[in-house]
């Protein structure tokens, strides 16, 4: 009786000292899955932060208005373009953006949204959630840009860029008003298109631009067309 | 564990259970609200931004792949937690941080919208289900985590410019804290409020806990209960038959199947009285049940009735039967318990015959013995009345002695007859004791006088001692403590040839009843002794020690007997202690209470007057001394005891002194009287006062004139400490005491017989009575004739003439105020008898109705010597009055039988 009793005993020791390792085993398992867990959490949200602030192509606006432009050039307020790709999700942002600007703005700006239908894009391309905001915005003239050809006047080659020059014809402002790709608020940007708008005596810094590319050629590439 | 202690670890567990609970379910709604998230993001990501362009070619735009993948990742690890650790702590920190990071995502993917930011502060309104503010510093710190990285890494994601303003994210994060600071108070009120519920529920499972144990307790108590009862209803000797308040049958035992033939399914539904009355007594037994259920008492409910039954069978028998009713919230149900009587009827039935037998058996019995004695007595009486004619005739010596003998021999005959007839009494239940103060001392001096003689001319010493606390008056039947006391006396005179018989009484006061004492006496004699092996079979009637003890000692072996059942009845026993060749002791209890005290006390000389006297006793017997002794030192005298003269004259020419002397008659060297003499002779003791005690009378002393004048007083044994006393202070203080006149005082006068001659009949069913009276008489010289009834004194006065009948009025067959209404209209005025009527009762009119009936004078009982003494002169100087026109007697003539 004392022997099985024994024996009772050993087994119940054994069966706890699995349990012991067996939870521990599980135990190093979560530890491992958690810290994977945040791992991956932390990689992809990186990445996507990192895409978020990339900018476009930042362009080489012409520091005068071009004279072969066919927009309205506005001689007693200050002139506003913003280059939009129709398609682009990003531009919505800067888009609303434009809005906040010139509704702050209590002098008049003759301000132009073209929208860049790329070559080979069918009419009527352009129509979009886009074009309807950007008509639908007060005080600002639609234009399309077919075959993108202003913008490889204005050499702007990435969505939501904006140029600003004053009634002399002088580029006051060159960049996006978002601080990252369709995020919206107060960045450098607005902050220095309000500037421009102002007539600030200095010329804006380099403020980046995120959108998609307005015709997928690089501004080295496009013509300046007359 | 006490209660509040195990109310307080439950209250522990249900809150934790409450809280994982809370925590569970929470977790399921996170883990469908990322799902969701998910899967919104992705939507989101493909409504917002589903494609990157680059003038006409575009793709998916990383946002949906970001929404897909980094989206899917954020939700994983919660999912599989909740999948396989529901409720864990971890599962809903990853939750929480999950939570967060997809809060981030979807604002992201929003474009950073104004409105999604809202997300964050509903994730943690959302988190704060969780009851627990860690989950909100989880939540919190990632947020927080976010801002400060981005903040380093990228500020103008947050703030729109590449600087990094410290207070922008402390602003941010003040929001959220803001929030977190009125979630963690709900929280601790939400954690307060669960506590509460917890404790409660506890309360409640423990009250419900105790009220079911308690509930439990009682159902089984009340199924044993109820186990028991139907046990003892099932194992009852009687038919137990339940009912609803119609009579419908609704239970019905085992014995009432037995008892009535119907099994309990064939009756239950059926009327009671349908079942178990016979049918012409059903419309009766439904009313009467009818009435006793509208009026609450009556004649069957809760009364035991016996009514005939029948059995299934139609059989009739007699049953008793009892209902009771129950009555519980309104309604009523009745019990009725129904026994079969036949076998008791029959035994009362055979209990009656024999009873019937055994009076009517008791009663011919008594009737026989009646005229057996009767017919017996007659004769007897007549027997005995002429041998007391034939006694006052001149006869010589022998015919004396012949005639003395046919005298003795009736008498001991009538003495036979008497206490068969006593015997029967008792055996019948018919004997009863008078309850009236007595004087025990002098019952028991009584008894001793009667019986002096017959020790005297034996030669035994007797004597009697009774203990100081026995009462002076007792209640009870003197008559019948008189007869034992003379039965066993006469036993011990008997069965003794030589030594002593001496009475003693005692009493052992009751502790419970004051005034009750139980009377302890005690016969003790020197006599032959009884064998141990014979003792019981001395009080069984009409046995004796052997055959050869009637031969030699006669006797009918009743008195015992008799005397036992005497004791018995007076509330004691009787018992024997014997030792052969040694004596015996006979023992008897009675129990009694105290009497009133006696007649005012006699004027007595102060007890100084012995104070200090120094006594003398010479007797050869140690009792006698012993007895002396003790009595006088009661009185304060100093006592010496001697054994015999020599040893006191010793002590006299010694030089001893002493006031005053008693010296014992009969003692074996020197006789009192020689003894007397010798200190006659003693230079120093011629003056000692002597007092002689003696059991032989005073008439031997006349052949010894001159030695008795050595004596200044004589005392008869057994010696009354009253004569004692008084003889003792005459001779210290020549001082003469009144005696009482119950205790046989000298003043009796002895030559009253021999002035008025008197026929005298004496007319008493007790034979102690007899004795006491014919004692009396003797003592003052007259012989009387003795009846024992009002028919016998009838017959007998009928038979001779008397000058005086001493009529008992309370006598069998025929009292005595019918006897003497039946002699005064038998006998003419000149030979009627005068007659003394003798009785103890007391009450007012008593003596009235005895002068009424014809009795000429009055004595009460017990009679005292003087009063009968006084009585026989009235009636000598009545018939002194009467001699000239008294007629000359006529012959004694016997009455024809």
């Amino acid at each position: 009786m004392a022997r099985r009793a024994r024996g009772r005993a050993v087994r119940e020791w054994r069966r706890a000292a699995c349990r012991r390792v067996r939870t521990g085993k599980r135990q190093v398992l979560l530890v491992m899955l958690v810290v994977a867990w945040v791992s991956g959490v932390a990689t992809g949200g990186i990445a996507l932060y990192r895409y978020a602030s990339v900018a476009g192509a930042s362009g080489a606006p012409p520091s005068q208005w071009p004279q072969s432009s066919r927009l309205p050039h506005a001689t007693d307020c200050p002139t506003l373009v913003l280059l939009a790709h129709p398609r682009c999700s990003c531009t919505r942002a800067s888009l609303e953006a434009l809005a906040r600007l010139l509704s702050q703005r209590s002098q008049r700006v003759a301000a132009h949204v073209l929208l860049v239908r790329p070559s080979g894009a069918p009419a009527g391309w352009e129509h979009g959630p886009i074009e309807r905001a950007a008509r639908a915005m007060l005080g600002v003239t639609v234009h399309v840009d077919v075959h993108g050809d202003e913008a490889a006047r204005f050499a702007v080659a990435t969505s939501g860029h904006v140029l600003i020059y004053d009634p002399q014809g002088r580029l006051m402002f060159s960049g996006g008003l978002t601080p990252a790709r369709g995020h919206g608020g107060a960045c450098a940007g607005t902050d220095a298109a309000a500037a421009a708008l102002d007539a600030a005596p200095n010329p804006s810094e380099d403020i980046p631009v995120f959108g998609c590319s307005l015709t997928g050629a690089s501004p080295s590439t496009m013509e300046v067309l007359p | 564990m006490k209660s509040p202690e195990r109310i307080a670890a439950r209250t522990r567990e249900l809150f934790a259970e409450s809280h994982r609970n809370g925590a569970v379910n929470t977790d399921h709604i996170f883990a469908a609200l990322l799902l969701l998230q998910w899967l919104v993001g992705i939507l989101a990501a493909w409504i917002i931004s589903p494609r990157a362009w680059s003038g006409l070619q575009s793709a998916p735009n990383p946002h949906v792949w970001v929404a897909i993948i980094l989206g899917g990742a954020i939700v994983a690890l919660p999912l599989v937690l909740v999948w396989r650790r529901p409720g864990s702590t971890l599962t809903r920190y990853v939750i929480a941080a999950a939570q967060m990071l997809d809060s981030a995502l979807l604002i992201h993917l929003s474009g950073g919208r104004i409105e999604t930011h809202f997300h964050v502060f509903g994730s943690l309104a959302v988190l704060a289900f969780y009851r627990d503010y860690r989950v909100l510093m989880t939540a919190t710190g990632v947020i927080a985590v976010d801002h400060m990285l981005r903040g380093i890494f990228w500020p103008q994601s947050v703030f729109g410019i590449a600087a990094n303003a410290n207070w922008r994210w402390v602003e941010h994060a003040c929001w959220v804290l803001f929030e977190d600071t009125f979630l963690v108070l709900s929280i601790r009120k939400s954690l307060q409020e669960m506590r509460t519920v917890a404790a409660r529920r506890a309360e409640l499972e423990f009250t419900a806990e105790v009220v079911e144990a308690t509930v439990n307790v009682r159902t089984a108590e009340l199924a044993a209960s109820e186990a028991r009862t139907r046990t003892i209803v099932d194992s009852a000797l009687d038919a137990v038959v339940a009912m609803d308040n119609d009579s419908t049958i609704t239970g019905w035992n085992p014995m009432a199947e037995t008892i009535f033939g119907w099994r309990r399914d064939e009756v239950t539904g059926r009327r009671l009285w349908d079942v178990i009355v016979p049918v012409a007594m059903r419309d009766m037994h439904e009313r009467c049940l009818q009435r006793d259920k509208a009026t609450e008492n009556g004649s069957v409910i809760g009364q035991r009735v016996e009514v005939p039954a029948i059995r299934r069978d139609g059989s009739e028998f007699p049953a008793e039967l009892s209902v009771t009713r129950v009555g519980t919230d309104g309604s009523f149900s009745f019990s009725a318990f129904i026994r079969d009587i036949t076998e008791r009827k029959m035994l009362e039935s055979e209990q009656r015959r024999a009873k019937e037998a055994a009076e009517n058996a008791a009663r011919a019995k008594s009737d026989f013995l009646a005229n057996m004695s009767h017919e017996i007595r007659t004769p007897m009486n007549a027997v005995v009345g002429m041998t007391g004619l034939m006694l006052d005739t001149k006869l010589d010596a022998e015919q004396r002695d012949f005639v003395e003998t046919i005298r003795s021999s009736g008498d001991a005959l009538l003495t036979i007859i008497n206490d068969i007839l006593d015997f029967s009494k008792i055996d019948s239940g018919r004997m009863d004791l008078e309850a009236q103060p007595f004087d025990v001392r002098v019952c028991v001096e009584e008894a001793l006088d009667l019986l002096a003689a017959k020790g005297g001319d034996k030669g035994l010493e007797m004597a009697y001692t009774i203990a100081n606390d026995v009462p002076a008056r007792i209640v009870g039947d003197v008559t019948r403590t008189r007869q034992i006391l003379v039965n066993l006396l006469g036993n011990a005179i008997k069965f003794t040839h030589a030594g002593e018989v001496i009475v003693s009484l005692e009493t052992t006061p009751d502790a419970e009843v004051e005034g009750k004492h139980l009377l302890h006496f005690a016969v003790r004699d020197t006599g032959i002794g009884i064998p141990a092996d014979r003792l019981d079979r001395l009080f069984q009637s009409f046995q004796q020690v052997d055959a050869s003890t009637t031969r030699k000692y006669g006797g009918t072996g009743l008195g015992l007997a008799i005397s036992k059942r005497l004791s018995e009845m007076m509330g004691g026993t009787m018992w024997i202690e014997s030792q052969v060749g040694l004596g015996s002791t006979f023992h008897f209890t009675a129990t009694t209470v105290a009497g009133p005290p006696p007649e005012p006390p006699l004027p007595t000389p102060p007890p100084e007057a012995l104070r200090g006297k120094r006594l003398l006793v010479v007797d050869d017997n140690a009792t006698n001394r012993r007895i002396l002794r003790l009595q006088a030192e009661t009185w304060g005298m100093e006592v010496r005891t001697a054994p015999g003269g020599p040893l006191a004259l010793e002590w006299l020419r010694a030089g001893e002194t002493f006031d005053l002397a008693v010296l014992d008659m009969q003692m074996p060297d020197m006789d009192g009287l020689e003894v007397a003499t010798s200190i006659r002779r003693l230079h120093d003791a011629r003056a000692l006062p002597l007092v002689l005690l003696t059991s032989m009378g005073k008439a031997f002393l006349k052949d010894r004139g001159t030695e008795a004048e050595a004596f200044s007083a004589f005392l008869s044994k057994p010696v009354k400490p009253s004569q004692l006393h008084a003889v003792l202070l005459r001779v210290v203080t020549g001082q003469d005491v009144n005696v009482a006149a119950r205790e046989g005082s000298p003043r009796l006068d002895t030559g009253l017989a021999e002035r008025s001659p008197l026929r005298i009949l004496l007319a008493e069913d007790n034979v102690v009575n007899q004795k006491v009276a014919v004692r009396i008489l003797e003592r003052l010289g007259y012989r009387a004739d003795v009846v024992a009834s009002g028919v016998e004194a009838v017959a007998a006065v009928r038979a001779r003439d008397y000058d005086v009948v001493l009529m008992d009025v309370m006598m069998p067959e025929m009292d005595g105020l019918q006897a003497t209404r039946q002699i005064c209209t038998d006998l003419p005025p000149q030979r009627r008898p005068r007659i003394v009527a003798m009785t103890a009762n007391a009450m007012q009119g008593d003596r009235e109705a005895c002068l009424a009936a014809g009795m000429d004078d009055y004595i009460s009982k017990p009679v005292r010597p003087e009063e009968l003494q006084a009585a026989l002169e009235r009636s000598a100087a009545s018939r002194t009055q009467s001699t000239a026109t008294q007629q000359p007697s006529k012959p004694p003539t016997l009455e024809e039988t």
